[in-house]
């Protein structure tokens, strides 16, 4: 038996929306990621960091800035965020299946 | 002057002797084909020789052609290959002998004629790929009008009008007008918003009295277009969403994080959804069209459909985010970097579908190749860069194929050298010092095409945190470079070519792509195979050798392919199963696979996971990425009941007695999380039931199968295999996988450590319910703590001091949840499954408190 796997994209066939659409539908799901890896990624953050964390968030820096900060400063950044998406895209899996 | 007329007698003389010459003819070229046949063999028949004489046959081979047309039908089917070139096998006159000149005459002429009609599909192709860019579109802005734009960044309504106009019937847009729709892409959009609205919907009335609804205009057209889903479907995805939406809603209000955390967690988000609304220009569009990568980066842009998608943003769709400023910039950047003829890209090899994005493509080859090389310039459209760098890989996919990789090249490389002996033997005059400069030459060639191939491929497989990584990038740096593409253009190949050349003399394996920009840290995915003997405890054990070596081989495992990634976050009980190395619901209890000792599994620098069976020589592929998609292939061996008992080996023999938490007193219940099995053990040795020999390893003796099949329970007393093993759920309350080599009172042996060891942990804390309240808990828990409760913390900081203690021993770390096993390794499982580790690697007593 063949399993192909499907990221999130493919799973919301976001290709396949009209534009707007398919930009409003990625748009929510990467924030739904981000939440994720932002509950992991925080507490991880030393006091003096969640400090400047905080100086950026409430500034004018772009959320270019605020990825790189979390970046610097979270260990193993990037893996928490593999993870998150994994951990969405098993349970959108997990939705759509109880739909169907 | 008119001639007199001749005589009947002249005209019957005349007539005679044209016969005479003619038969003189057919008589010669009888004596030719007769000379012929006796060279070929080949009969010709009387009405074949009078056929000749109207026509020459046609001969190729045993083949005849009693007409031109005939052997031409026969070449057009058997002489081009299937990419509709000529095929020079064919033309191989060894293996053809043409004897007849005329056929040799007709298959030139064919030949001249295929190669015409080609040039001219060529040409025409050429055409159309011309027309299909936005080159030939005729320049309405006037000079005036395009440097208001630039200047001021005002725009005409007249002129936006005119632009929103042509995206609705999808005509092509000149390059000013194509820069207009980037930088007004909002204004642009309004209007085509409100020309939706004026023509929104009519209701029309059927003959049954049923509504119907028809849409006019972009919209209506965009809903229809092939390979769209249904509003319905768009609908129920809606609902999904909202329900994942309101789960995580759910999950920060009652999570772990302070109200301080929670509320700087959504002003993040808000900052994200608000990057870029509202900015004008073409600055405000890098920052759009970095949260679109950002985005796409966030759910996974491994995904040709993604990335392909990310692609034709940017080609003739007028409410694109974009694309004008992304092609023109691409094609731009072509122009000054000669990118195709540096990736060897033969406008003629690609498929018409694929032109219209091309441009596209191959900024996203470049970008790739930015990426790889440096940053240096301060980037080039860096937040298109970011999401287009995984169209290099998409381009590489499609186009350059295997073009780059290290056994064509090295076959390339070779040709070269050989080549270039065969000057030397020739007697052409060198010097040493131009042999070695010569034969650098050729070095550098070839090294320069790995670290092409080595960059394309990576752009491959640009993992989701490595383009998140790449968000680091100013988006700003768009906007000057715009105006400098060219020159911009020219200094990164500068930077690019200096880069190749200081990698010359470097072994591939170790080109690591420099990035220079402190802050702007890009992961590349490195490509390493990763190889393992099946080991003799089965499956499982195999698949946990595996992911042992490939933790050694890959410190940061972000960096492993996504393939690779995902095997790493599997439970290997259902890694197992998935690949077909396990099956523990076999009704007849066959649950193991059989493999010969001496077969390897092991993933690719691709990525792909492959089972080489020693017995038959043959290779499996069980994991394969396949634009950038993973596709699972069962291996559907000869499996076996290990234990001839009808229970599953790889679970079911031992039994640890039951326990009771030295804490609680209560008996520990405990459910496996990967819900297969609870306390029960794997079977160490595979035997094949049909020659009585051991599958996997050699050292296992008759004595072996015989303790195997009357194991005895330490505790009871009763043999534990089949039925008699099923007793009751008590357990260790850890995963079983790693305690895959332990015998019955080895794991007596760690659970009473482990009782110990928890008593020590706690024994002298006041509050009597403190592993209580964190054994259930994960080791990622006792860690946020920490940050949360110091006091609290300082009580489970010994338990905290312990687990990195069995993680450093063990190599082992704490399993996530991954798509098939629902919930976290806690902390007591993960004690248990270390110790259990521990002991199979005789250091028990090391881990002991």
């Amino acid at each position: 038996m063949n399993t192909i796997k499907k990221d999130l994209f493919d799973l919301f066939q976001i290709d396949k929306m009209p534009i707007d659409k398919g930009e409003e539908m990625l748009n929510r799901l990467a924030n739904l990621v981000f939440q994720a890896v932002l509950v992991r990624a925080l507490p991880l953050l030393s006091e003096e960091d969640l400090a400047k964390y905080e100086e950026i968030v409430n500034g004018n820096e772009g959320g270019d800035v605020l990825f790189n900060f979390l970046n610097e400063k979270v260990p193993e950044f990037n893996k928490i965020i593999t993870e998150e998406v994994g951990a969405l895209r098993r349970e959108t899996e997990g939705k759509m299946e109880e739909t169907a | 002057m008119e001639q007199p007329e001749k005589t009947k007698g002249e005209l019957e003389i005349e007539k005679a002797e044209q016969l005479k010459i003619l038969q003189g003819a057919t008589e010669a070229a009888n004596a030719l084909l007769t000379r012929k046949n006796k060279v070929t063999g080949v009969e010709i028949t009387k009405e074949e020789t009078q056929t000749k004489n109207k026509e020459p046959l046609k001969k190729i081979g045993n083949l005849t052609f009693g007409s031109e047309e005939e052997l031409y039908k026969y070449l057009d089917e058997n002489a081009v290959d299937k990419e509709n070139n000529l095929n020079m096998e064919f033309f191989d006159y060894k293996e053809n002998i043409w004897p007849e000149a005329a056929t040799i005459a007709s298959i030139n002429k064919w030949t001249k004629n295929f190669k015409d009609k080609k040039r001219e599909m060529n040409q025409s192709n050429e055409a159309s790929a011309k027309e299909a860019t936005n080159d030939n579109v005729e320049e309405k802005i006037s000079e005036e009008e395009y440097k208001e734009f630039v200047d001021k960044n005002n725009v005409s309504t007249e002129i936006l009008n005119r632009i929103a106009e042509k995206g609705r019937n999808g005509e092509k847009l000149s390059l000013r007008e194509q820069d207009i729709l980037s930088n007004k892409i909002k204004e642009i959009e309004e209007i085509q918003k409100n020309h939706s609205e004026s023509n929104k919907v009519k209701i029309e009335k059927e003959d049954e009295g049923k509504e119907i609804k028809v849409e006019v205009g972009v919209e209506k057209s965009s809903e229809n277009t092939e390979n769209k889903i249904s509003p319905e479907k768009i609908e129920n995805l809606k609902e999904i969403l909202e329900s994942l939406e309101k789960n995580a809603k759910e999950k920060l209000e009652s999570g772990p994080l302070s109200s301080k955390m929670k509320g700087l967690a959504i002003k993040t988000i808000d900052k994200i959804e608000n990057f870029g609304k509202g900015e004008e220009g073409a600055k405000g569009f890098a920052k759009r069209f970095a949260k679109m990568a950002i985005n796409l980066a966030l759910i996974g842009l491994i995904s040709s459909g993604s990335v392909k998608w990310l692609s034709e943003l940017g080609v003739g769709t007028a409410s694109a985010l974009s694309g004008g400023v992304t092609s023109y910039l691409g094609r731009k950047m072509v122009i000054g970097l000669g990118i195709g003829g540096a990736m060897e890209l033969s406008a003629n090899k690609i498929p018409d579908k694929i032109k219209k994005w091309m441009p596209l493509i191959l900024t996203g080859v470049l970008s790739g190749a930015s990426i790889g090389v440096s940053f240096a310039t301060g980037g080039i459209a860096p937040a298109a860069m970011v999401g287009l760098s995984s169209a290099a890989g998409y381009a590489s996919s499609k186009f350059i194929k295997n073009r780059f990789t290290n056994e064509q090249i090295i076959k390339k490389e070779e040709a070269a050298k050989q080549k270039f002996r065969e000057r030397i033997g020739s007697g052409d005059t060198f010097g040493v010092e131009e042999i070695e400069k010569e034969y650098n030459k050729i070095l550098k060639k070839y090294e320069n095409q790995r670290i092409w191939g080595k960059v394309l491929d990576g752009a491959t497989k640009l993992s989701v945190g490595s383009l998140v990584s790449g968000l680091s990038l100013e988006a700003s740096g768009f906007t000057h470079n715009l105006s400098h593409h060219h020159n911009v253009a020219t200094e990164n190949q500068k930077e690019t070519e200096i880069k190749h050349d200081n990698h010359t003399n470097e072994k591939t394996e170790h080109i690591q792509p420099k990035i220079e920009h402190k802050a702007e840290t890009v992961v590349l995915i490195e490509h390493k195979p990763t190889s393992v003997e099946f080991s003799s405890k089965g499956g499982i054990q195999t698949i946990l050798d595996l992911r042992g070596k490939i933790r050694n081989d890959y410190p940061d495992l972000t960096k492993a392919p996504a393939s690779v990634q995902e095997f790493m976050n599997a439970n290997p009980t259902q890694e197992a199963i998935k690949l077909g190395f396990y099956n523990p619901s076999d009704p007849s209890g066959a649950e193991s696979i059989m493999i010969l000792k001496g077969s390897t599994l092991e993933f690719d620098d691709h990525g792909n996971l492959s089972f080489h069976d020693i017995k038959t020589g043959q290779e499996h592929s069980l994991i394969e990425m396949k634009d950038n998609a993973e596709t699972i292939e069962k291996y559907h061996g000869k499996m076996f009941d290990s234990d001839h008992s009808g229970a599953k080996a790889e679970h079911i023999v031992y039994k640890v007695p039951e326990q009771v938490d030295p804490v609680t007193g209560q008996h520990i219940i405990h459910t496996s999380p990967d819900n297969l099995s609870d306390n029960n053990y794997p079977l160490m040795h595979q035997v094949d039931p049909v020659i009585g020999q051991h599958v996997t390893h050699t050292e296992t003796s008759a004595t072996d199968q015989y303790k195997l099949q009357h194991q005895v329970d330490p505790v009871t007393g009763k043999p534990v295999v089949g039925e008699n093993t099923n007793h009751n759920n008590s357990n260790t309350d850890g995963k079983v996988e790693h305690g895959a080599a332990l015998s019955p009172r080895e794991l007596e042996k760690v659970n009473t450590t482990y009782k110990e060891n928890v008593t020590h942990l706690f024994h002298n804390n006041k509050d009597k319910y403190a592993w209580e309240r964190v054994k259930e808990k994960t080791p990622e828990d006792l860690l946020k703590l920490e940050k949360e409760n110091v006091s609290m913390y300082e009580t489970y900081k010994p338990l905290t001091s312990y687990i990195h203690k069995l993680e450093e021993l063990t190599g082992l770390r704490p399993e996530t949840k991954s798509l098939l096993v629902p919930i976290d390794e806690t902390n007591s499982q993960f004690i248990v499954r270390a110790m259990q580790k521990a002991q199979e690697m005789g250091q028990l007593d090391k881990v002991k408190l």
